[in-house]
């Protein structure tokens, strides 16, 4: 009992700032049916927050939070395209007037041409936009910092596609096997083929030809041999690497296998200061996280090495499914605050759980937060019309 | 007529780097490749480079303006869309292993193998970007067989500038695995880049650009 009310006690004080953060960016400045959305998307928030450190489950109300925003991102992104624009077809004047949203999955592509020809080749506004390139970047430093590759499971807006795919039943129809190389390296391959491939056509190959989320974002028209080839990259890109592969292997295909993005956030993600450590003594070798992790980051190798693989998410399924509580979630270079030796209330607030779940839901929020709000808004609105 | 060929060598620069990077980049990343091996991989890479220019100066300079009629824009996008169909099979072949060894008939091709590197390099060496075509233009009605002999040597010198960083990536034998799959993924990769839109693409229909 003493316990419990310790545990309350804690969450609340982690849960607040987040709800105040809510409160000031999202619910302050809304008018109209937006506050109401506005409200519902914080008190969902904050609740997933709470839940988070009452239950100390990372995963599964992360999960509710990734896979939300995935969903609820591209009807306000696809609705507000067709308002703006007319249709969600990406037209030549729109690349001139620089008009395409920065997304964050270009950055690897296109910090190389930048550094050898100073050209910035994805068609954005540098300023003065929520989606602009400078704002993007700021962010994605912001989380790459505190985070690192934790951007995947906590931030990314598409990659509740492939988690809610892989949630969907219970049977393993395909293996994938973390430790194959073929599997493990794929991305990084990619991020080197796509980084020359940028630098040499001096556009954004990843975006035109390969990226699995063209279907539901914006897309080039198809009057062309170019663009009829690329609308079929993109339907089987997104039907296999989102929909049908995460379905029959259980894992986040995309994620752990393909995206060039998750490749250099594994890389440039050591900064983060969290780290998945594996008790070798409680460790019985059961290799069930191995099995369940949805990244594939958990192999044979890291496994004796007691820690996860660069390319791990911080997802938190590992640390749910150990049935030895073997692996737990460490700082790495704030070693003392693992083990103090204070009350359990400030034990809690300063534990790393906390800290990843205040931080990942708050960059979660602001990244994803206008797009959930926009759709929540309009969806009321559709309602009301309805009604 | 020498400095000028060097000077159009370096002008290829940036280029000739973009085109080679992807060809040389899969050739130097091979798991266990000691320093040695790697410099002659280089040497190897590069007189099969020298190789093609030598080759194609000598035969430039030797038909000379007989030739020149036939080099319009459309049989020169012909010709290279060859030429990269034959380099993405290259890298094709040489990126999927056959478990079946008898099933690759032209293992020689194979990047592993020391023609393989030669064959690289001559194509590479052979294809056709502006400065080579500007060079080629000038051995046509100046040079003669010799003199387009020397004035690719000189041409290669200035390209090659921009292929020797290449040698250092035996660095990358450190990681060992990740390294050699990588490798294969990318020569693969690559190869259907040539192979398709530079090479099928560009031969059968007006040209699509990735």
């Amino acid at each position: 009992m003493k316990d419990k009310i310790y545990r309350v006690i804690s969450s609340a004080v982690v849960t607040l700032p987040l709800f105040f953060n809510l409160y000031f960016f999202q619910i302050s400045s809304a008018i109209g049916t937006r506050k109401i959305s506005a409200v519902i998307f914080s008190v969902f928030v904050t609740f997933l927050m709470f839940m988070t450190l009452y239950k100390r489950d990372i995963y599964k109300y992360r999960r509710v939070f990734f896979i939300a925003a995935a969903l609820l991102f591209f009807p306000s992104f696809m609705s507000n395209l067709i308002s703006n624009r007319g249709s969600v077809t990406l037209e030549d004047i729109n690349m001139i007037k620089n008009e395409v949203p920065f997304c964050h999955m270009v950055t690897p592509s296109a910090i190389i041409p930048y550094a050898f020809t100073k050209t910035l080749i994805f068609p954005s506004k540098l300023f003065n936009s929520y989606t602009s390139v400078y704002s993007m970047l700021m962010i994605w430093l912001l989380a790459t910092l505190t985070m690192g590759r934790g951007w995947c499971s906590w931030v990314c807006f598409y990659g509740g596609w492939d988690e809610l795919s892989s949630s969907i039943g219970k049977k393993k129809r395909l293996k994938l096997s973390p430790n194959s190389s073929y599997v493990r390296y794929f991305k990084f391959t990619m991020l080197i083929f796509l980084a020359l491939a940028s630098l040499k056509t001096l556009s954004v190959v990843y975006c035109e030809w390969f990226c699995p989320l063209k279907l539901i974002t914006e897309h080039g028209d198809t009057n062309s041999i170019k663009g009829y080839l690329q609308f079929i990259f993109m339907v089987v890109l997104f039907i296999g690497l989102l929909i049908v592969l995460p379905f029959l292997t259980k894992k986040r295909f995309q994620c752990g296998t393909y995206c060039p993005f998750g490749a250099f956030q594994s890389l440039v993600g050591k900064v983060s200061p969290f780290r998945v450590i594996i008790d070798a003594k409680k460790c019985t070798e059961c290799s069930i996280c191995l099995e369940k992790c949805p990244t594939l980051s958990i192999t044979s190798e890291s496994l004796k090495k007691g820690k996860t693989d660069k390319t791990c998410t911080l997802c938190g399924k590992c640390l749910e499914v150990c049935p030895k509580k073997a692996i737990s979630l460490r700082f790495s270079w704030l070693k003392r605050v693992n083990s103090l030796n204070i009350h359990p209330i400030l034990n809690n607030i300063l534990s790393p759980i906390s800290f990843l779940s205040f931080v990942g839901l708050l960059i979660g929020s602001i990244v994803c937060g206008g797009f959930m709000v926009d759709t929540i808004n309009k969806t009321i609105n559709l309602f009301g019309a309805l009604l | 007529m020498i400095v000028e060929a060097f000077l159009l060598g370096i002008s290829s620069g940036s280029y000739c780097v973009f085109n080679c990077a992807p060809v040389a980049t899969p050739l130097f990343l091979k798991e266990n490749m000691t320093k040695k091996e790697n410099f002659r991989r280089l040497l190897l890479f590069l007189s099969g480079r020298l190789a093609g220019y030598l080759l194609f100066g000598y035969i430039i300079g030797l038909t000379g303006a007989y030739a020149l009629g036939y080099f319009d824009p459309y049989i020169r996008i012909k010709l290279e869309s060859v030429t990269m169909i034959i380099l993405g099979l290259c890298l094709l072949i040489s990126g999927i292993e056959f478990k079946n060894k008898r099933l690759c008939s032209i293992k020689k091709l194979k990047a592993n193998k020391r023609i393989g590197v030669i064959t690289l390099g001559l194509l590479t060496g052979l294809s056709f970007c502006p400065p080579f075509f500007v060079a080629a233009g000038r051995v046509f009605g100046t040079t003669g067989s010799l003199g387009g002999l020397i004035y690719f040597l000189f041409f290669f010198i200035g390209t090659s500038i921009f292929i020797l960083p290449f040698g250092g990536f035996f660095l990358f034998s450190r990681f060992k695995s990740a390294v050699r799959f990588m490798g294969k993924y990318l020569r693969i990769m690559i190869g259907l880049y040539f192979l398709l839109f530079l090479g099928l693409l560009n031969l059968f229909t007006e040209g699509v650009k990735l």
